[in-house]
């Protein structure tokens, strides 16, 4: 140690060797004699490897991600669409609309719903009913689209409400009593007698995978007999939907304004986790990784041609669970085909509910990994300053 | 030197809270009245099955087993989770960072919390959640009940070990304790704290809120188990040696050595 750090006790420097030579060195100065330098130099321990880099080969086409209007979101804020704790159906039919119009710049709502799909394709409706009741996509928005998809020509026989558990959209009320005429379906399913297995004792869901299509990344799924039908298949492959796959051709996104800790999930979120089997290995290490990466593609990254987050109802904390005393009134719907800069506009929300609730006091530098991720692989715009947000406030 | 960096065993002693009397589930036999609608078991992966993506934050704290009773009482629909951690300062873990907005009570040994819609409470190797989707005071009077039996029926088992330090200081332990032990707990309990912890896998965090509502008046206990993550910390820390006041001091067992980020102030040490 030189003269002039003895002189300086409380210099950084000074500090780091004092804290090896005493509080670690007495107890394992072998191992500090002989692995600073390494350790200082890398400390982050390996990320898994994935298949990222296999699917950027595909071409991308004129629908790709982040789709016809890259960094521009529209948030509509209504003040009076819940009442009593009723979503107000025709509020929320006019925010709609005027999110729609303000976002394609056109004059009617046949125009601008025809900007993004047309009669022949299958439009599958990406809703989150994954905390249940409380604190699902809202019905009221999702019935608000499909009037308008309806007005602007696409039969009702050409849409699809999807995710990933169809008994979770059976316990949320999406039912089609509720929703006569169009298909509601899900990749892990129950038959009517209760059982995930058919007469054969195949999952159900395995029928719903394809193998065509996988996310790979080097983290081993292994579950009990009594997860595995909820993650349809265990090892290294997370593989598709064949809804996204196969079944649809267009997918609009209608995600919920909810925090995941200090994060958020979203519109890349809903799609990811919802898209996928196998996705239990993928939440400790590789959370923000496979939401940016399992959007990037084809299935995802060429079909999703818009992203309407509800945020009429959402959460601040406790998120994605639903927890009763994080519940707020958001009152806004943001649009946007761009799911990065919709996302990065979310997460702004939630981040300014949080600090002023006082959960944290600025939004974590971790909370926007996968919207930085995500924009590498060229999905979309990450940064508030190269985003346009277009505000209209309704009364 | 010895100035500014003073060694302090900590852990060595501790207190025990008290022992829960013996237990079990809730049952229509032990409350007249209650009517079990629905109860289901999740050990394992298998809580994937009920939260899904929510559930690795209670592996993050060692998940043993969560059973899920859907109760009717006093014409109230509530919801009773109880989660079996496999250590009693996992539970508490999982406990003290799902009280925010929670009313602490701590009240006749226990420890618990409160709002309209939630009762939380911590016992032993539980960690049991009482949830009304209404927040009626008709609800609240329906779960205060069952929160009342739930108290007595509880298992026993070993009481929380606190490090000395933490423990000395804390008046009640909801909402001014929390034990952090990997990312997701950060990001639930300790948000703006989660990027200096990039990279490192194995740590113990305490932290004792020492004002209900100071500017920043937290302290925390932090012990690694490796030096190569205690001296990743500190870098992404900006960790500076404590000044005056808050001192590092010497110990048999533990060392803690002192240091602030900002306000804050933190004691460091390796498993």
């Amino acid at each position: 140690m030189s003269k002039k750090e003895e002189t300086q006790p409380n210099s950084r420097r000074n500090f780091f060797r004092l804290l090896t030579a005493s509080s670690a060195g007495l107890v394992l100065s072998p191992v500090i004699a002989a692995a600073p330098a390494d350790a200082a130099e890398n400390p982050q321990p390996a990320k898994p490897a994935t298949n990222i880099k296999d699917t950027l080969k595909y071409p991308r086409n004129e629908n790709s991600m982040p789709g016809h209007f890259p960094g521009r979101v529209t948030q509509v804020n209504h003040p009076g669409c819940i009442r009593d704790n009723i979503i107000q159906q025709s509020v929320v039919d006019q925010m709609l609309t005027a999110a729609m119009l303000e976002l394609t710049g056109k004059k009617s709502v046949k125009k601008a719903w025809r900007k993004f799909v047309s009669p022949d394709d299958i439009i599958g409706l990406k809703v989150n009913p994954v905390a249940g009741k409380l604190l699902t996509t809202s019905h009221e928005l999702v019935k608000a689209v499909i009037a308008q998809l309806e007005h602007s020509g696409i039969p009702r026989k050409n849409i699809v409400i999807w995710d990933r558990r169809e008994m979770e959209l059976q316990e949320t009320g999406f039912l089609p009593e509720n929703y006569p005429g169009i298909t509601i379906s899900g990749t892990e399913q129950k038959d009517a007698r209760g059982s995930f297995f058919d007469a054969n004792g195949k999952l159900y869901g395995e029928s719903m995978i394809d193998k065509e299509w996988s996310y790979w990344a080097d983290v081993e799924g292994a579950y009990d007999e009594y997860t595995m039908p909820y993650m349809v298949n265990g090892g290294k492959h997370s593989y598709f939907t064949k809804i996204c796959t196969r079944q649809v051709t267009k997918i609009i996104n209608l995600p919920i304004l909810k925090n995941a800790g200090a994060s958020v999930t979203l519109c890349m979120k809903n799609l990811a986790f919802g898209a996928i089997s196998n996705t239990g290995r993928l939440h400790e290490k590789l959370w923000h990784d496979t939401v940016a990466e399992v959007c990037a593609f084809p299935p995802i990254r060429d079909k999703v041609v818009l992203n309407l987050v509800d945020g009429l109802i959402g959460c601040y904390n406790g998120g994605p669970a639903a927890n009763p005393q994080f519940i707020c009134n958001y009152n806004l719907l943001l649009a946007g085909t761009d799911a990065v800069a919709v996302d990065r506009i979310g997460l702004n929300i939630v981040s300014k509910k949080r600090i002023e609730m006082k959960l944290q006091k600025e939004e974590s530098p971790l909370a926007s990994q996968f919207l930085r991720r995500a924009e590498e692989l060229g999905l979309g715009i990450s940064e508030n300053s190269r985003i346009t947000l277009k505000t209209i406030d309704l009364a | 030197m010895r100035k500014y960096l003073y060694l302090l065993l900590l852990t060595g002693l501790s207190l025990t809270l008290p022992k829960q009397a013996k237990s079990q589930l809730l049952t229509s036999d032990l409350l007249p009245g209650l009517k079990i609608e629905k109860e289901s078991v999740f050990d394992g992966t298998s809580l994937y099955g009920y939260i899904d993506g929510g559930s690795t934050l209670y592996f993050e704290y060692g998940f043993e087993r969560l059973t899920v009773q859907e109760v009717v009482f006093q014409d109230q629909k509530i919801n009773i989770e109880y989660f079996r951690m496999k250590s009693c300062k996992g539970a508490f873990g999982i406990y003290s960072i799902n009280t925010f907005q929670c009313q602490a009570k701590d009240r006749q040994g226990m420890i618990d919390c409160e709002n309209p819609y939630q009762f939380q409470l911590f016992a032993g190797h539980h960690y049991i959640s009482v949830v009304n989707a209404t927040g009626t005071a008709a609800a609240r009077s329906a779960s205060l009940a069952l929160v009342g039996k739930l108290k007595e029926v509880i298992p026993a088992e070993e009481g929380l070990l606190l490090p000395e330090q933490i423990r000395n200081r804390a008046e009640q332990l909801t909402g001014s304790v929390k034990y952090i032990r990997g990312e997701l707990g950060l990001q639930n309990g300790l948000p703006d704290f989660s990027n200096y912890f990039e990279g490192i896998a194995g740590f113990e965090l305490w932290m004792r809120q020492t004002q209900p509502e100071g500017k920043d008046a937290r302290e925390l206990l932090i012990s690694f188990d490796t030096p190569a993550s205690l001296e990743t910390f500190v870098r992404q820390a900006a960790l500076v040696p404590a000044g005056d006041g808050w001192k590092s001091k010497k110990g048999q067992a533990e060392q803690w050595t002192a240091g602030r980020v900002g306000e804050l102030k933190i004691l460091v040490g390796i498993k």
